[in-house]
């Protein structure tokens, strides 16, 4: 299992693709930097220059996850994508060239479809998390971070949303840690869709574009019937996710483990 | 041929299909509640040209439709495929031709849906020519007779031209990165950027936007119907030398 899990991972991180797939997701973050973050010091500079006493700005402001800017909403509308790119298809490719069945001589079924599984889990974690952890890298280097206050009404996170007392307190990085780890778990069982929809789908590109398509078709439908906030790329964002909204996020992440779940007895089912 | 092509992925038409409905129905929905909320009296006609408005047909028609011209022709570089057709540039027009079809279909499967749901919420066919229409608050007071087919026919064809464009390039631009993928990836962010960024450079959706007020100018209308057909064919033929030099590698890693 350990030795099939390390070359499956080999495979998807030793890949032009994922390096393709991390180089866009911070080169967004990069032109959110040069275009939104340098007007943010500019802001920040002029207030210490001036007399007028107002309320300071932090980097926990300005990072591209609580953050509300277009290249946010590009970030999080493209992710699934970029996070399916290098390693979405491989179950698919594996059936299609026949590697597959070379390593099910030499391994257990059950070990196979689990590491691949796990694998797509880390991946698409992976790509999703690494943009934002250089975006907010980037604004601790260029911002203070100083503690934030309800009262400064700067944030856009209030009493509603979850988490919001570890926020205002004196333990802001928990929050962007609980950020970070929440998205990865959330992009990682999104990109689990891949394998889900191999089983279904007979074209690499069809396959790689199902977790896009699904998370945009239901943030659509979300906008005109049931509210955005609870759709995947909007509550990827953790901090407009209300307290109200949490059971649907628990049931729509359970219904993902669920597919995955589906997915990994199908492959193990699978006549090859 | 293309019957066979869409018999080959009525799977997919019908998904995508259904999403486009469902969309629809809530966008027309959001309207609607508006109209209602503000006492304006709608007709059908004011539903249909809500289908230019970039919102409607950036966010998912034109994306949703590039998303099933890659399906369509997704076997085209196939060997034996391949080897059957005398030049890349008939495989290339036959591509464009098909997209073009596929557009003109979906838009029109849109335009009945939406006739549908006007008839569901129970209004009229047209109403510009009367005093308490929404034609007529939102033109400050004009009213305007019997446009009701100039104003479908137009919604038709510049709506078709205008998906037919994006998934045009999204199809230029698998031939030239040989990938499917990267192909629906730059059109997606072209699409949304569009979207999110009204007065882009490139703003399509925004310059092809058609409003009530253009039906009596006639202007844009005009400009919309003669320009988007020259960009197509431009569009078409000026690929037709980029795609010279394709290269169809046999790489079953694709």
């Amino acid at each position: 299992m350990k030795a099939i899990l390390k070359m499956e991972l080999i495979r998807a991180f030793r890949n032009k693709l994922m390096f393709f797939s991390l180089i866009s997701g911070c080169g967004i973050v990069i032109m959110y930097y040069i275009f939104s973050v340098t007007k943010y010091i500019k802001s920040f500079y002029s207030i210490l220059n001036s007399d007028i006493a107002s309320d300071p700005l932090s980097a926990n402001l300005c990072w591209i996850g609580t953050a509300y800017d277009r290249y946010t909403v590009l970030y999080f509308f493209i992710i699934p994508i970029l996070a399916a790119i290098p390693y979405g298809a491989s179950l698919y490719m594996d059936k299609k060239d026949g590697y597959i069945n070379n390593i099910l001589i030499k391994t257990d079924r059950k070990n196979y479809f689990f590491a691949k599984l796990i694998t797509y889990f880390i991946s698409g974690g992976v790509i999703a998390t690494i943009p934002l952890i250089l975006s907010y890298i980037l604004a601790i280097i260029s911002l203070p971070s100083i503690r934030p206050y309800a009262e400064y009404s700067l944030y856009n996170i209030y009493s509603v949303n979850i988490f919001s007392n570890i926020f205002y307190s004196n333990y802001t990085f928990v929050y962007i840690i609980i950020f970070i780890v929440f998205d990865f778990i959330l992009f990682g069982l999104i990109n689990c869709l891949c394998m889900v929809f191999t089983y279904w789908e007979e074209n690499r590109f069809a396959i790689v574009l199902t977790p896009f398509i699904i998370c945009y078709g239901l943030h659509m439908v979300g906008q005109y019937f049931i509210g955005t906030d609870k759709t995947p790329l909007t509550y990827a964002r953790l901090n407009v996710v209300s307290s109200e909204d949490l059971i649907y996020i628990i049931g729509e992440l359970l219904i993902l483990v669920l597919l995955a779940i589906v997915s990994l007895r199908k492959g193990k089912k699978d006549v090859l | 041929m293309y019957k066979e092509k869409i018999y080959e992925n009525k799977k997919n038409i019908i998904v995508i299909l259904c999403f486009i409905y469902v969309l629809s129905l809530g966008y027309l929905r959001t309207y609607i509640n508006i109209w209602n909320n503000f006492d304006y009296n709608f007709c059908k006609i004011d539903l249909l040209l809500l289908i230019l408005k970039p919102s409607y047909i950036g966010t998912f028609i034109s994306i949703f439709t590039a998303y099933l011209s890659m399906h369509i022709t997704k076997y085209d570089f196939n060997t034996n495929l391949i080897l059957r057709y005398k030049s890349k540039k008939y495989i290339w027009l036959r591509q464009s031709v098909h997209i073009i079809i596929n557009s003109f279909i979906i838009i029109c499967s849109v335009v009945i849906f939406d006739f549908i749901i006007g008839i569901i919420y129970r209004k009229v066919t047209y109403n510009w020519n009367s005093e308490d229409s929404l034609f007529f608050s939102k033109t400050h007071g004009m009213l305007a007779y019997d446009k009701q087919f100039i104003v479908i026919i137009s919604i038709i064809i510049i709506s078709t031209l205008t998906i037919s464009i994006v998934s045009i390039l999204c199809n230029l631009i698998y031939w030239i990165t040989n990938s499917q993928i990267f192909s629906i990836l730059i059109t997606i962010c072209f699409c949304l950027w569009n979207v999110f960024k009204p007065g882009f450079y490139f703003d399509l959706f925004s310059k092809t936007k058609l409003n009530e007020i253009d039906f009596i100018t006639g202007n844009k209308l005009v400009l919309d119907v003669s320009i988007l057909p020259l960009i197509l064919i431009v569009l078409i033929f000026l690929s037709l030398v980029i795609i010279r030099k394709k290269e169809f590698l046999n790489d079953t890693r694709r």
